[in-house]
């Protein structure tokens, strides 16, 4: 099967000559892209208000900051499976310990804010398990999938309607595979106390880090300098930011369900008996525009910061080339994408990164279970000839 | 180059027009009930929707 274009190594080559070739351009339409940005804050503010431009500005700094570095969930992942270079890794235990030495203790002393806390199910296994397998075949996560389908990568393109469709399916499934078993959700501030809670998740990050380091073949696979340690430290502050503002922790997929949802009721679906799109909290969400949700909001701030940010560095509309069975493995691995991060109560953001902020122990099992499956799914990458 | 481009663009308007015909089927919005900016200080909103919520 021919090697696809679309990894983030090939991409580079050929956005290097694109930023050697038309600087002039690049910088007119970077222009044209901040004057829209800010266009469209001021749009999102007088439609519906200012907590959501003010979340709508979050999102933007969310896409920047991810595209500026190519800050990859799933590639700091994979660059460990395979070159066991931790850096990518490292980087995400940054933001995650950083975001949680502040989260965990203004959500014990501030009930109006909430942690990203979720049942321990069979579901949540399963689910991150296949969500970690997916994320190396569809080369994005959550955050990836959105912000390179914003750059305009075709491959991204391919997937996310896909992670829409699942995402809606999965939550009106949720209530079925929960039958399967569920144990309640476990917020260790709330066990331990914020204080404990916090030693233990800090030990936990550290040692785990100081293990990856110890092992360590490399480190320049993907990274070289300080960048991916500032852009982790700037995601911790905006996820604080956002818990503050939205008064929950950075999640995407919700958002990205709420669509496909509201796109099914265009067509005639009635969701009112829908044990999860039924409930009134979802009815009154599907009734209102999606510019009023909080993880919308971002979601669309993230991909307009994205945007920015890639043009601004010459990796805007990367090329891709793939073969029939790519493009069709790209629409499956989408719907498996959003179907699965549903079952696990979050993607590598919802429950990764904001659920071990937090201090949710459903973070951890999901963080295990989805490396798992990640380490099934670089081989499954290989298998589909899908380099880098 | 012009393929990336014509993906992006297509993106785009797609995107902008979901908004666009999300917001005229939506109930209208009241912008004389919207939230305070920010959540910290305020009372509780239950509902508001996240990926980790449990399913009550």
């Amino acid at each position: 099967m021919q090697a696809m274009a679309s990894n983030p190594d090939a991409a580079h080559t050929a956005d290097r000559a694109d930023r050697n070739s038309e600087p002039a351009g690049r910088h007119a339409a970077n222009a044209a892209l901040i004057v829209g940005a800010v266009a469209a804050t001021l749009v999102v503010i007088w439609l519906v208000g200012l907590r959501q431009g003010a979340l709508f500005v979050i999102g933007i700094g969310f896409g920047a900051v991810l595209a500026a570095v190519s800050f990859g969930f799933t590639t700091g992942w994979r660059i460990w499976i395979r070159d066991r270079d931790p850096t990518g890794i490292l980087a995400q235990f940054v933001a995650i310990g950083l975001a949680m030495l502040v989260s965990i203790p203004l959500i014990a002393a501030r009930p109006e804010l909430s942690g990203a806390i979720a049942p321990l199910s069979v579901s949540l296994v399963i689910g991150a398990f296949v969500f970690g397998a997916a994320m190396q075949v569809a080369d994005g996560c959550g955050s990836g999938t959105l912000y390179k389908a914003g750059l305009g990568n075709a491959f991204s393109l391919a997937v996310l309607p896909g992670f829409i469709a699942g995402s809606f399916v999965g939550a009106a499934h949720l209530d079925r595979w929960l039958a399967l078993g569920s144990l309640p959700p476990v917020s260790l501030p709330e066990h331990l106390g914020a204080g404990p809670a916090l030693a233990l998740q800090t030990a936990a990050l550290g040692g785990i880090a100081w293990w990856l380091w110890r092992r360590r073949r490399r480190t320049d696979a993907r990274w070289q300098g300080r960048a991916i340690y500032i852009a982790a430290v700037v995601m911790a502050v905006l996820a604080v930011l956002n818990l503050i503002v939205a008064g929950q922790p950075w999640g995407i997929v919700y958002g990205l369900g709420l669509w496909g949802a509201k796109v099914a009721t265009w067509f005639g679906a009635d969701l009112t008996a829908n044990a999860y799109w039924g409930r009134a909290a979802q009815q009154a969400h599907l009734q209102a525009s999606l510019l009023t949700d909080v993880t919308s909001i971002t979601n669309l701030g993230l991909l307009l910061g994205a945007l920015i940010a890639a043009n601004a560095r010459g990796t805007a509309r990367p090329r891709t080339r793939a073969t029939g069975p790519q493009w069709l493995a790209a629409v499956v691995t989408g719907f498996a994408l959003g179907y699965s991060a549903r079952l696990a109560f979050g993607c590598n953001v919802g429950a990764y990164f904001s659920g071990i902020s937090t201090g949710s122990l459903h973070g951890w099992v999901w963080f295990a279970a989805a490396f798992a499956g990640s380490m099934l799914g670089v081989r499954l990458r290989d298998r589909l000839g899908l380099k880098s | 180059m012009r393929r990336a481009l014509a993906f992006a663009l297509a993106f785009w308007a797609a995107l902008v027009g979901f908004i666009a015909i999300d917001w005229q089927r939506s109930a209208a919005h009241n912008r004389f009930d919207e939230p305070p900016p920010w959540q910290l200080g305020q009372d509780k909103v239950e509902g508001s929707g996240h990926c980790a919520e449990p399913l009550k």
